[in-house]
């Protein structure tokens, strides 16, 4: 018998694992992690078998925990409409044989870096066929080098900055209409009035994308005789802008408020700036955001101060386009969508299964899956889907499909800009806040 | 420049901050355990607030006291269970505790409420009143005053009562004071039980004025860090001291010529450091928590 | 008593005789040195997957390592150390981008953090525990929001994009960082045996002491922040060249400073091993942890830390040291295993448990 030092002489016991406190606690980690291991190592996606009916694979690291994960959960939802309908309407036929599309996801965590050695895994280990994008500029930028690396054709829907396709990349494409776009659209809705605002406030984010944002803004509106009295930007992760509007309040003629007050940044301090707004009693006459008002959580958040906000978006459920896609029309998706999440669609989640309706299209275009044939096909599609038009310019940006100018109205969303596509009138000027 | 809006916001926002900073500068004062998951809780505070009022139509402030219950039970466990283990350990062996621990409760709240924005509107937001051109809201105003209440309680409470007197003894010498019979792991458990709260009062007071998800705990986390080092350790005062500069390192400093408003943490963090240099305990800091 | 004094002052002077006791450190850099060259084997075997995600963890190692010069040595925990690398990845891409050739930009990257510590570390140096931390952490910060809004990049928003170089480029990345993590590793040996390592050390047990020993505990202090810089800056400039696209968020995230004081701690700060076994256990499980496709693998990550923070506060180096220890020589082998088991025991309980 083996006599444990420090224990007397009391002999062995079969039981000393529970016994003694030391491999007591040994024990129960070890109790714990392994089969915490295990079951990571079972839940390995990789390692999946080969399906027996002849499959695509679809990948794309998405964030779904962190700073941008409710933007990813979004994405995610509209990526897996896209391969339920696909698949519930035949799949993807290419002469004799009919593929079944599958999506092959990661979180990054909204980490950029994380999602470039993501995707990097999905291309390599799990030799997916294609990839469809991330979620944000930051982490687009870090995975489109990878995807032209490899030659891998990428589409994607959720970043719009220009730095993105003006690297002189050929396999990266983007269906939603560009960062310059965003305020554009709302200030083009706004001149149509027959009274139209002649002050503007521009405060903006410092992040590249909403950078690109209200430049853009600036410019259309000091040519278009929209005086820009104030135009500042913030940090973007600062969670109060009060110095930043206690400025803003007296820059308009007179010391006043300015007429218009526009925000190039994210949703976040879209909500911040609307409550710190009613807190400092600034009553502009219109409010705008880049971003925000068309994500469903913009106008549960702010409730009754949400009404009359302009917003952009790159889609919405009112506009009246009729693709030839499964979708159809903005409301038929709108209607699918509900069915399957039930709650209403985004406009990330509608450009994301417009990411996968522009694979379809194209593999069916080029007739092989060959990334080659497939990009080429990408490089020259043309066609009209429920989320607008697709087509890409020369470096992969879709500069066809115009954005839509949205209004709150009584607590929903309504699409005021473009005429063609709009289904109410722009309600001006808005009433004081509080 | 509006001069008037510009000084109520400072100490109105400065408060604010105060509260966020209270919890974290007692347990760090008290067991010198920098709790980064403190802005953990205050996020399980703002949630818990928000529960109750879409839930029990239960308003954010009046029900500040339940918030704080809540977050206080849930401190004591956390303390009782993990913290307790690692009382004596060096600086780092805490972080990185509370860090895990900050992973874990996050991921938590964002599996069981999921990532979406929230925030409380109550009927009377943004209501206040109007001094010439400067507008007071009351909920701000309120905010500011209960900040100060729970500080002024927290000082009255360390200073006057039995248990308060306890737990200062148990943060200058844990040795002298367990042979003063002072259990020393329930005064402990109180103590991060306490500062837990005081995180659960700031995030439903964060609910309603502005608005929280998940991934906000870092930001919050940060500020009391900086607040607390700010302030200095050693009298919940300072936390009040430490949110007034911090509010003015964010509010009043931007607005001087050819500063802007790009560069907030720059400018916090160069107040940071020169406060250190000049006052090495932070403006109001002590020796001790007394 | 000057028997004393003369024995501390040849405490400063490494032993003329080594006897087989004080070999560890041989021992710990040729096992550092085995592990480094069983991962340069990667780009053989594995695909690109493998050695992406291999290049990572060596260019991790390589920050915990020049981390461990400052935080393990000298005791100071600096939580900004990610600033230096935000420094080599811009200096990398602006002269890259001005087309001046890489190894220019690595260099003057080093050469820029170096001074960058330098003039930070002068007023920062001089606090100490939780405030240097936030002292450091609040440099980082500063610095990445003065890269953001001055647009240093260029691509706005301090983006930066640079040419993409050719598929062999990962491997030759790849070998770089092992490379640099080799030679962390020698520095870190020489320094844990000269003069200047042994002043670190008495900084971190007893700075007082120290200062009245009459070592200039500052000057020692800043050098060894210069020296956590500069590879650091190098794994930067590297970090430029591999990802070619990166943003001030990217390579100034404050994450990245806690992940690697993280695994450091895990795998024992102070020792020369550490960073190494801690970058390895650390990111392979975050990685397993993340490509698992649970969604809960955040509340795992943080239960994991918190399970090895409470049984393993010192670090697993010093745990198998503790092991490992030289007993009483008339032992037998089965006793000895059961020695250093209760001597385990011991040391984990002795941390409060």
């Amino acid at each position: 018998m083996i006599i444990l030092p420090g224990f007397s002489t009391r002999p062995f016991h079969p039981l000393l694992w529970l016994i003694n406190p030391l491999l007591r606690r040994i024990m129960i980690s070890l109790l714990v992690l392994i089969p915490l291991f295990s079951v990571m190592s079972a839940c390995d996606g990789s390692r999946q078998t080969n399906t027996t009916t002849p499959t695509l694979f679809f990948g794309a690291p998405i964030s779904l925990t962190g700073s941008t994960s409710n933007e990813g959960q979004l994405t995610l939802e509209g990526y897996k409409l896209w391969i339920k309908e696909v698949n519930t309407h035949g799949g993807i036929r290419i002469g004799h044989t009919t593929y079944q599309v599958q999506l092959k996801y990661y979180d990054d965590g909204s980490s950029p870096t994380k999602s470039a050695q993501l995707t990097q895994q999905l291309i390599t280990s799990d030799k997916v066929n294609f990839l469809l994008g991330p979620y944000g500029t930051a982490a687009t930028l870090q995975d489109e080098a990878i995807a032209e690396q490899y030659q891998i054709p990428m589409v994607e829907g959720n970043g719009s900055a220009k730095a993105i396709f003006s690297k002189g990349f050929h396999y990266i494409f983007g269906v939603q209409s560009a960062a310059s776009e965003y305020a554009k659209v709302m200030l083009q809705a706004a001149l149509t009035l027959t009274n139209p605002p002649k002050t503007v406030g521009i405060i903006s984010a410092d992040d590249a994308f909403s950078k690109e944002v209200a430049t853009a803004a600036k410019d259309y509106a000091t040519s278009h005789n929209l005086n820009v009295v104030y135009y500042q930007q913030y940090p973007a992760d600062t969670t109060d802008l009060t110095d930043v509007l206690t400025a803003l309040k007296t820059s308009g003629p007179g010391g006043n408020v300015p007429d218009m007050l526009l925000g190039s940044g994210h949703e976040d301090e879209a909500i911040t700036t609307m409550k710190e707004c009613k807190q400092l009693h600034i009553n502009a006459k219109l409010y705008a955001f880049t971003v925000g008002p068309a994500v469903p959580d913009f106008i549960s958040v702010l409730g009754p101060s949400s009404n009359d906000i302009l917003g952009s978006s790159q889609w919405t459920p009112q506009e009246k386009y009729k693709g030839r896609d499964v979708f159809g029309t903005p409301v038929h998706y709108a209607q699918i969508y509900q069915t399957e999440y039930g709650h209403a669609p985004s406009y990330q989640s509608a450009e994301s299964t417009a990411v996968g309706l522009t694979f379809e299209y194209a593999i069916r275009k080029a007739g092989s899956i060959d990334p080659q044939k497939v990009r080429d096909a990408l490089a020259s599609l043309d066609i009209m889907t429920f989320y607008g038009r697709i087509r890409f310019d020369s470096t992969g940006a879709n500069t066809y499909k115009p954005m839509a100018a949205i209004q709150i109205q009584n607590g929903r969303v309504t699409t005021i800009y473009p005429s063609a596509i709009a289904d109410a009138q722009l309600m001006y000027p808005t009433p004081p806040l509080s | 420049m509006a001069f008037g809006q510009v000084l109520v916001n400072w100490l109105l926002l400065g408060s604010l901050y105060a509260a966020v900073a209270l919890g974290f500068s007692l347990v760090w004062g008290i067991m010198n355990i920098v709790n980064l998951a403190h802005g953990a809780f205050i996020v399980v505070g703002a949630y818990i607030a928000f529960w109750m009022y879409t839930q029990l139509s239960i308003d954010p402030y009046m029900g500040i006291p339940l918030t704080m219950a809540a977050l206080f039970l849930i401190g004591w466990l956390v303390q009782y269970v993990v913290i307790n283990r690692v009382i004596r350990a060096p600086l780092l062996v805490t972080f990185l505790l509370t860090f895990g621990l900050d992973l874990l409760i996050t991921d938590l709240v964002q599996q069981i409420f999921s990532s979406n924005r929230r925030s409380i509107n109550t009927t009377y937001a943004a209501d206040g009143f109007d001094i010439g051109s400067t507008h007071i809201a009351f909920d701000s105003l309120i905010a500011a005053g209960i900040a100060i209440l729970l500080t002024a309680a927290l000082s009255y409470f360390l200073a006057r009562t039995r248990t308060g007197n306890a737990i200062l003894a148990t943060g200058m010498d844990q040795d002298a004071a367990r042979l003063m019979g002072i259990n020393i792991s329930r005064t402990y458990a109180l103590t991060f039980g306490i500062g837990a709260a005081l995180a659960g009062a700031a995030g439903a007071m964060f609910a309603e004025l502005r608005q929280f998800k998940p991934p906000d705990e870092g930001t919050f986390t940060l500020h009391a860090f900086v607040i607390v080092v700010l302030g200095g350790l050693g009298t919940p005062w300072g936390a009040i001291a430490g949110g007034l500069a911090f509010g003015f390192a964010e509010t009043i400093i931007p607005l001087f010529p050819g500063v802007g408003s790009g560069y907030d943490d720059a400018i916090t963090f160069a107040v940071l450091v020169a406060v250190l240099v000049f006052r090495p305990n932070g403006l109001l800091g002590k020796a001790f928590y007394s | 008593m000057t028997t004393n004094i003369g024995q501390l002052a040849r405490v400063t002077k490494p032993l003329p005789k080594q006897t087989k006791e004080r070999r560890t450190w041989l021992w710990s850099l040729l096992i550092g040195l085995a592990i480094l060259a069983a991962i340069a084997t990667v780009p053989a075997y594995g695909n690109a997957a493998l050695l992406h995600t291999w290049t990572w963890i060596v260019m991790v190692i390589v920050l915990a390592q020049s981390w461990n010069f400052i935080g393990g040595y000298t005791g100071y925990a600096a939580f900004g150390n990610v600033a230096f690398f935000g420094i080599g990845s811009y200096s990398v891409g602006l002269l890259v981008l001005a087309g001046l050739p890489f190894w220019v930009g690595l260099i003057v990257g080093g050469i820029i953090a170096g001074v960058f510590a330098l003039l930070i570390g002068l007023p920062v140096l001089r606090l100490k525990g939780h405030y240097f931390a936030i002292a450091t952490l609040g440099t980082a910060e500063a610095l990445r929001e003065f890269v953001e809004v001055k647009d240093i990049g260029g691509g706005g928003g301090g983006l930066m994009s640079l040419p993409l170089p050719g598929l062999n480029a990962y491997t030759i990345v790849f070998y770089a960082f092992i490379s640099l993590s080799v030679i962390c590793l020698f520095i870190t040996a020489v320094l844990v045996r000269s003069k200047f390592g042994y002043a670190l050390i008495a900084i971190r047990e007893n700075e007082q002491a120290a200062e009245a020993l009459g070592i200039h505990t500052y000057w020692y202090k800043v050098g060894a922040f210069v020296l956590s810089a500069v590879p650091t800056a190098l794994a930067g400039g590297l970090y430029a060249y591999w990802a070619t696209g990166f943003d001030p968020g990217t390579v100034f995230d404050r994450s990245i400073s806690v992940e690697i004081v993280l695994l450091t701690f895990l795998g024992g700060t102070g020792t020369i091993l550490g960073p190494i076994i801690g970058g390895i256990l650390f990111e392979t499980a975050s990685f397993q942890f993340q490509t698992s496709g649970l969604s809960l693998h955040n509340t795992l990550l943080g239960f994991s830390i918190i399970v090895v923070t409470i049984i393993l506060p010192q670090g697993l180096i010093r745990l198998l040291q503790e092991f490992t220890r030289k007993s009483a020589p008339d032992l037998t082998a089965v006793n000895r295993f059961m020695e250093g088991l209760q001597r385990v025991r011991r040391y984990i309980t002795a941390n409060g448990i």
